[in-house]
């Protein structure tokens, strides 16, 4: 019998190549091999939860919404009446991608209910990338969020999923390494073209620390969900256009792991140092402060 | 502990932070079934990185919810500080840098003259592990479906609880047994297949030398309620 466990890329990889399935294909016979959930439940459930990230959109593009800090106040909703044809960007879905995510994000900011993927911190860039796309990949944003969360996995075992214990690379990277992966093979691309797209998209958010504002998930987290969202987009379109990443995924991972290892403890979700310290930030809490 | 997809792409849950909110949910959720009540007083140590950002990140909102029995994924987490006052749960935070691991928060409750003293992890991601209860060290992960039974380390204890869930059918997945001292206090942990109803807990609760008896649902199915 085949054993689905994989604690690498390059495990993962195999994988696909012996039993000649896609990514998504593979963890949803793990998942059933280790936690008797047969495939048809698991996409069920995974349906589900793709349910609540869409709602998430709906409701951070409220123009009424706001967090109790008053950091985040409709901020999708301003950047989507303002950028109805594009400034910059042009394309349409990519523009969406940008606005849905950061509403998701302030979904989150704002005491709404989310799906953390794999944090809550970081959970904007799926649910915002795949609303985006649903209108083109249809159904197959299931594939899609089970393939991001095969990359999870990996990240999981083989470093952390926590600015607490890694950065926000930790979230932020790992987040857009899912998602462009999982985005590679709705759009067709092969399963080493996800994993090359996964290692494009944290490759290059290595090194990014945790300094939110006041300890709280709004500054810079809502509007780093956007950025990265457009990230992981650019991830997978370098992928499925044939440019690999020097550096595999594995070897980035630990490179993350490693690097997260050396971070400084107060750039690691403590609130001493970084944006967190600035004259700005200071000065907005202690006018809230004596605001009550 | 090898992940579900539901551990990466969830909990399902109200913000903001998976690690500092949704985990402590969980583990205030953990604690209250060990408990088998909600506590009347809750001293909570925040440690790690909570020490110094767990009121941005709603950690003492969340262990309240967790304590009174709420899920990650329940609304009422935001306003939940006062629903404890309101039932009686008297809870007091403090910062704890002594705490040994990453994100480790230790909660010691009371009920009657029940007191329990469990340290926790946040593993991130929503994920936590229970390291410690009250004298015995542990690493529940929340994984199945796991009875606790706590009992004074004498001969055949163990066998005898094993026997009464022999009786029901249901197979033992994983058993450890760690104890304090020789002959001190001691827990047996049995992971299960399927729950097991309230009669067989008090079954186990009646035998010789076991001094308390708790089941622990899956965390996920504990606290994911769906959509």
């Amino acid at each position: 019998m085949t054993d689905y466990r994989f604690e690498s890329a390059v495990q993962l990889l195999t994988l696909c190549h012996e039993c000649g399935l896609p990514i998504s294909e593979v963890v949803a016979l793990r998942e059933e091999q280790l936690f008797g959930r047969h495939v048809q439940d698991t996409r069920r459930e995974t349906c589900r939860r793709y349910k609540v990230m869409k709602s998430m959109v709906e409701e951070g593009l409220r123009d009424d919404i706001h967090s109790r800090s008053g950091l985040t106040q409709a901020p999708a909703r301003k950047y989507y009446e303002s950028a109805s044809s594009g400034t910059v960007l042009r394309d349409p879905v990519l523009r969406n991608v940008l606005a849905y995510a950061i509403a998701a994000n302030s979904c989150n900011a704002c005491g709404g209910r989310i799906v953390a993927s794999p944090t809550a911190g970081s959970s904007g860039i799926l649910a915002g990338v795949l609303a985006a796309f649903e209108e083109r990949i249809g159904k197959k944003v299931v594939d899609a969020i089970l393939t991001a969360s095969a990359v999870g996995i990996i990240a999981h075992k083989r470093a952390f999923l926590s600015g607490a214990r890694g950065g926000c690379q930790a979230e932020i990277g790992v987040s857009a390494a899912m998602t462009a992966a999982g985005l590679a093979e709705a759009l067709g691309g092969e399963p080493c073209q996800c994993l090359n797209a996964a290692a494009l998209a944290l490759k290059n958010a290595l090194g990014l620390t945790c300094d939110p504002v006041g300890g709280l998930v709004e500054v810079p987290c809502v509007k780093r969900n956007g950025f990265f969202a457009v990230h992981a987009c650019v991830a997978a379109e370098l992928s499925l256009a044939g440019i690999g990443s020097f550096i595999p995924f594995d070897e980035v991972l630990d490179v993350m792991r490693q690097t997260g290892e050396m971070m400084s403890q107060a750039l690691r979700e403590t609130g001493l140092a970084g944006l967190a310290k600035t004259a700005t930030a200071k000065e907005y809490f202690k006018q809230a402060e004596k605001d009550g | 502990m090898e992940p579900s997809i539901f551990d990466i792409i969830g909990p399902v849950m109200v913000g903001p932070s998976s690690s500092h909110t949704a985990a402590c949910v969980r583990i205030g959720r953990c604690v209250r079934s060990i408990l088998g009540a909600v506590p009347t007083k809750a001293t909570v140590h925040f440690g790690g990185s909570f020490a110094t950002t767990y009121r941005g990140h709603g950690s003492d909102r969340a262990m309240a919810a967790g304590l009174l029995g709420m899920g990650p994924d329940d609304p009422a987490i935001n306003e939940s500080l006062e629903a404890a006052r309101q039932r009686g749960l008297e809870l007091q935070i403090v910062a704890d840098a002594t705490l040994p691991g990453q994100l480790p928060v230790r909660v010691i409750v009371e009920h009657g003259d029940k007191r329990l003293d469990v340290l926790a992890e946040s593993l991130g991601g929503g994920m936590i592990a229970i390291r410690r209860i009250n004298d015995v060290q542990v690493d529940l992960q929340g994984e199945g479906f796991t009875v606790l039974v706590e009992h004074v380390d004498h001969p055949g204890v163990i066998a005898h609880a094993c026997g009464v869930i022999g009786e029901t059918g249901i197979n033992i997945g994983s058993t450890t047994c760690r104890r304090s001292e020789k002959g001190g206090k001691a827990l047996l942990v049995l992971e299960l297949d399927q729950p097991v109803g309230e009669a067989v807990l008090g079954k186990l609760a009646s035998l010789e030398d076991v001094t308390g008896v708790a089941l622990l649902a899956p965390m996920a199915e504990a606290s994911d309620t769906g959509v």
